[in-house]
């Protein structure tokens, strides 16, 4: 074993307690990287099986690349290409059950070819006829949860009402439930005459599966993906949008415990003055004392990474197995086992030894300086004023840029702005520490009397080190603050849209909020509406996906002439005159965040890609309302949808109470009328705005959750450089104890010195958290949503103090009982 | 031909109106063998020229020429491999690795010159010699300050190093403990063949040595053999007188 092994392996063990909570910050920051790279794409994964209905039996599927319905004469183009030995067009759908979000798949299935490209095993009953109009096959799991056999009937939410099917037969399956139909009946059901949505292939023996998927693609050309229906894209936007936040808080989860080792290491430079110093003498080089010190960082980090790795499976494996259930209910999905890519484990590895070998290199270069007569005095840590270098002048430098930039309106240059803000204040602290020090002494007095000045005094003869701790502090309560101010920002924005827009008192819509992903209702649902005594203006939404200029949407239509009276746009461009144009001239509403992806503007062409091909539709306004505030989304009228792209299904249903209705009455008739289309649920206006607030609320404590990870590393940082305070004032605490300070007193003295720091940081940290908030909301704004505020975060800002006290206290409990505990004779003999 | 020589080796500290003279134009030589002690008092720059001698510090003007080599141009890495190989070290305080065994902190010198398999049977054959055979496997902590010592003298010995240098080895040791130190310094130059020159202000140590090299403000007021009935008042008169 080399000596620098021998002797990180011995300083560490010699310091537990400190190489433990390093090790724990790495092992946080990898375990949170893994666990969510290793659950997304399960998840996405699993997903992705539902859409696709895969079966071990089909090699490969072909869909449209806007999930939408084509005309079947695509087989024959399928059949054609080389490898393919036979290919069945199918219609499939996720249909709604009940109110409750239980969900099967149907799938219409062309007798003549559906059983060369899958084996269906039949335990029960036959197979599919011609003739069997409204006969169905259901899958084994299907047939047991409700108990069906053949003759049983099944009722099939359908554009015009209940459908019941009947029961010819059950299939063995592996996937979950889902039922066959012959293709007629489906295309029937779904109001889709004489298309499909998927070709499912079988390919020859001895043919390879990626030969035949390219040549595929070849033959079919963009319009069509192959490998997998196309992704309902807000459901997997949603979630990968998910991975990248929390793959953030990963990140800077990460970023922090990187910190704290730079924090460490530093302070074990200075603790090992004098065996470095020794090392020197005894001839090792400066490159063998940096190795030393890199070799320590580097046993951390491959001790965090592998424990974080442990730790990121378990979780993600417990989280699968708890939402496994959820899953198969609401989402179809089941996951078959946890996905872990060589990507992910090269990620995490890297980003764990990364964090602890970078910023062990400084420290480890600073040790490697040491000069060996210094290290070899008896008197280490005289006091050292702080003088200003390249640093400071550098930090002075770059906060008046920032500064600039963000009172510079420009979005990217604000948020540019707030981060080099917050790297301008982590190379000032060291001067920023002196005044803060001093401006907080006297109301620390209050409390310490004597030990308050004291600790101040300790606090500035290392301001090089104090400021070290109080930036972690101030970085991690930074993000607290600033990401306190988006929410509420955010929030804030949602409530907006969510009074404004959601407005209608009666809504009817699909138990998951996904929209697309069920069967809508045809005019029979709106007349019924229309209809109920209590019930004024009926307005209604049609769905269809498509891709514009590029870019996977949702295509929304209204009819201009009754949506706005249930229903408010919030404009940010344009105006309400955009409606008057809507059913003459292909006129588009688009969404803030689609203008921004798009990079659209009031009058620019959109490329609107139809079942029948590309349409030119012009921008007419950017505007959202609360359901699509943070989708991609283009609004057309309903005319210019059953022109474009044949479908007249509604997926929402808005509706105004007539003045003195009877919500009871009108609820009474809904229901009945809802008892045909199962897959609609009714909310009350005031109920659905209550509960998505409550969601909105619900979803923000989760983050909150998420923040308190960040505080760890720095909570560790601050013990560290506590203990190290104690070790190093060991004699001049046996002083004190010489010449009559308590035990207490000795305590007192950590603590107050600790709330110091604590103090030092929670006030970098508000003023560093307010510019990040601020850029980042302004950011956030252009991307998003322009109407979004900043919002000042007063309960951030009291959340910050209060978390740097409560850190203070907690951090010093350790090194307090540690130097109360020294005793006097050996303390003075410390050197 | 002398094992350590200087030539007008000058050491300032500061500069400008606050610089001060810690050597001045110091010549010396010691030749192969020889036990030389250092005396004077604080300040008188006894520690520097150790310092200078052994490569831990740099002169300001002048030479040291270790085994006719000129160290004050050597770079940082060459100048670590000589106190690796050239020069073995004993301080007064902080001496051992406290992390590593008594036989580790032995090695350690081999140890960095990666001359592991040697390292550990020359470090068992060293703690032999200075009597602490049995005590191995002890961490420093375990140790006496008198034991911790001899391991430190063991360390600097095991590289076998032209020259031992030793600064103030007792000042922290009883009385007893420092004459066995002393025997120890006195048997690697008279048994093992080693040059050593120590720093001190104990006369009584001093007696231990060959010759007595006496300092006052950075200059050598007396340097001359000791005679082998020399006895410490004799040695403390001429530290008085040069004083």
């Amino acid at each position: 074993m080399s000596t620098q092994l021998i002797l990180a392996i011995r300083y560490l063990s010699r310091r537990k307690l400190r190489t433990g909570l390093t090790t724990m910050a790495v092992v946080l920051g990898v375990s949170i990287i893994f666990a969510i790279n290793t659950l997304i794409p399960t998840m996405l994964s699993a997903l992705e099986g539902t859409f696709l209905g895969v079966s071990d039996q089909v090699d490969l599927t072909v869909s449209s690349a806007m999930g939408e319905t084509f005309d079947p004469g695509v087989v024959n183009m399928v059949r054609k290409v080389s490898g393919v030995a036979a290919a069945s067009p199918a219609l499939r759908r996720q249909i709604t059950l009940d109110g409750e979000g239980h969900q099967l798949e149907l799938v219409g299935v062309d007798l003549a070819s559906a059983q060369s490209v899958r084996r269906y095993q039949i335990t029960t009953g036959r197979f599919l006829e011609t003739g069997d109009t409204t006969g169905a096959l259901v899958s084994e799991v299907l047939a047991q949860a409700d108990g069906l056999g053949p003759g049983g009937t099944i009722p099939i939410p359908t554009l015009r009402g209940t459908v019941p099917l009947t029961v010819v037969g059950i299939v063995s399956s592996t996937v979950g439930e889902r039922l066959t139909v012959p293709l007629a009946t489906a295309q029937e059901l779904f109001g889709a005459p004489g298309r499909v949505n998927t070709v499912d292939v079988s390919i020859s023996a001895g043919a390879d599966r990626e030969t035949v998927k390219k040549e595929l693609e070849k033959a079919l050309g963009l319009s069509y993906r192959v490998g997998s229906v196309a992704q309902q894209t807000d459901a997997v936007g949603s979630i990968q949008a998910a991975q990248i936040g929390l793959n953030l808080f990963g990140l800077l989860a990460l970023f922090m415990g990187g910190f704290l080792i730079f924090n460490t290491f530093r302070t074990v430079v200075v603790e090992r003055r004098h065996d470095l110093g020794m090392l020197r003498a005894l001839g090792a080089t400066r490159g063998a004392i940096v190795s030393l010190i890199l070799v320590e960082s580097a046993i951390q980090g491959a001790v965090g990474t592998v424990l974080g790795l442990a730790l990121g499976y378990l979780f993600a494996f417990a989280t699968i197995t708890a939402a496994q259930g959820m899953m198969e209910q609401y989402l179809q999905a089941r996951a078959n086992g946890v996905f872990l890519s060589p990507e992910n484990f090269a990620l995490s590895i890297g980003l764990g030894m990364g964090v602890t070998l970078l910023p062990g290199l400084l420290p480890a270069i600073n040790a490697s300086r040491v000069p060996v007569l210094a290290a070899l005095r008896p008197e280490p840590s005289a006091i050292r004023g702080f003088r200003p270098g390249k640093g400071t002048l550098g930090g002075a430098v770059l906060a008046l840029v920032s500064v600039a930039g963000i009172a510079s309106g420009n979005s990217t240059a604000a948020g540019a702005g707030a981060l080099l803000f917050l790297a301008a204040l982590v190379l000032l602290a060291p001067i920023l520490v002196r005044p803060i020090a001093v401006i907080l002494e006297p109301a620390l007095r209050f409390a310490f009397a004597g030990e308050a000045r004291i600790a101040e005094g300790n606090m500035q003869r290392q301001p090089g080190r104090a400021a070290i701790t109080a930036s972690a502090i101030m970085i991690a309560l930074a993000i607290v603050v600033a990401l306190v101010s988006l929410f509420a920002s955010i929030q804030k924005t949602f409530f907006n849209y969510l009074e404004r827009s959601l407005a209608a008192d009666v809504i009817l819509l699909p138990p998951s909020l996904v929209l697309g992903t069920n069967v809508g209702a045809g005019p029979g649902l709106e007349q019924g509406l229309a209809g109920t005594q209590g019930i004024a203006t009926v307005a209604t939404l049609q769905y269809a996906a498509s891709v514009v200029n590029g870019i996977p949407v949702e295509a929304l239509a209204f009819d201009p002439n009754v949506y706005p009276k249930v229903s408010t746009f919030l404009f940010d461009q344009g105006g309400p005159s955009v409606l008057g144009e809507m059913d003459a001239s292909p006129v588009a509403i688009v969404t803030p965040v689609m203008a921004a992806n798009a990079n659209l503007k009031v009058g620019d062409a959109l490329q609107v890609q139809t079942p029948d091909g590309i349409k030119e539709y012009r921008v007419g306004a950017v505007a959202a309302e609360y359901l699509t505030a943070k989708i991609n989304t283009i609004y057309i009228s309903q005319k210019n949808m059953a022109a474009d792209f044949h479908r007249s299904e509604d997926v929402v249903l808005l509706a105004n109470l007539t003045p003195g209705a009877h919500r009871d009455q009108v609820k009474a008739e809904i229901d009945r009328l809802l008892a045909s289309y199962p897959q609609f649920k009714l909310y009350w206006g005031a109920d659905l705005r209550a509960e998505q607030r409550a969601t909105i609320s619900q979803a923000f404590i989760g983050i909150d959750l998420l923040l308190a990870v960040l505080i760890i590393p720095s909570l560790l940082g601050l013990i560290n450089t506590l203990a190290i305070n104690v070790l190093e004032r060991t004699r001049e605490i046996g002083v004190l104890r010489a010449i009559g300070a308590t035990r207490m007193q000795i305590r007192k003295l950590v603590l107050a010195e600790s709330l110091l720091l604590g103090a030092a940081g929670a006030a970098l940290g508000m003023l560093a958290g307010l510019a990040l908030g601020y850029g980042l909301t302004a950011m956030l704004a252009a991307i998003m949503v322009p109407s979004m505020r900043f919002s000042f975060p007063l309960d951030g800002l009291i959340a910050a103090m209060a978390i740097a006290l409560l850190m203070a206290v907690v951090a010093s409990l350790l090194p307090a009982r540690q130097a109360a505990g020294l005793r006097i004779v050996q303390a003075l003999r410390y050197e | 031909m002398p094992v350590l020589h200087t030539e007008r080796l000058t050491k300032q500290f500061g500069s400008g109106s606050t610089a001060v003279t810690a050597l001045n134009n110091v010549n010396i030589s010691i030749e192969p063998g020889e036990f030389v002690a250092i005396m004077g008092p604080s300040g008188c720059g006894k520690s520097t020229l150790l310092h200078l001698l052994g490569g831990l510090d740099r002169a300001t003007s002048g030479r040291v020429l270790l085994e006719g080599t000129d160290i004050s141009r050597l770079d940082d890495g060459a100048l670590s491999l000589l106190r690796r190989r050239k020069i073995g070290f004993v301080f007064q305080f902080f001496n051992l690795i406290p992390v590593l065994t008594a036989q580790e902190n032995v090695a350690l010198p081999l140890m960095l010159d990666g001359r592991q398999k040697e390292a550990v049977r020359l470090a068992r054959e060293w703690l032999g010699r200075v009597g602490l055979a049995e005590r191995a496997e002890s961490r420093p902590e375990q140790l006496s300050g008198g034991e911790q010592q001899r391991v430190a003298i063991a360390r600097a010995l095991i590289a076998d190093p032209a020259i031992l240098l030793a600064d103030e080895p007792t000042g922290n040791l009883d009385s007893r403990a420092a004459d066995d130190l002393l025997q120890v310094l006195r048997r690697s130059a008279d048994d093992w063949g080693r040059t050593v020159v120590m720093v001190t202000h104990d006369a009584r140590m001093a007696a231990y040595a060959d010759r007595i090299v006496f300092m006052r403000d950075g200059t050598i007021v007396d340097d001359a053999p000791l005679g082998p009935r020399a006895t410490v008042d004799e040695i403390a008169e001429r530290a008085g007188s040069g004083r």
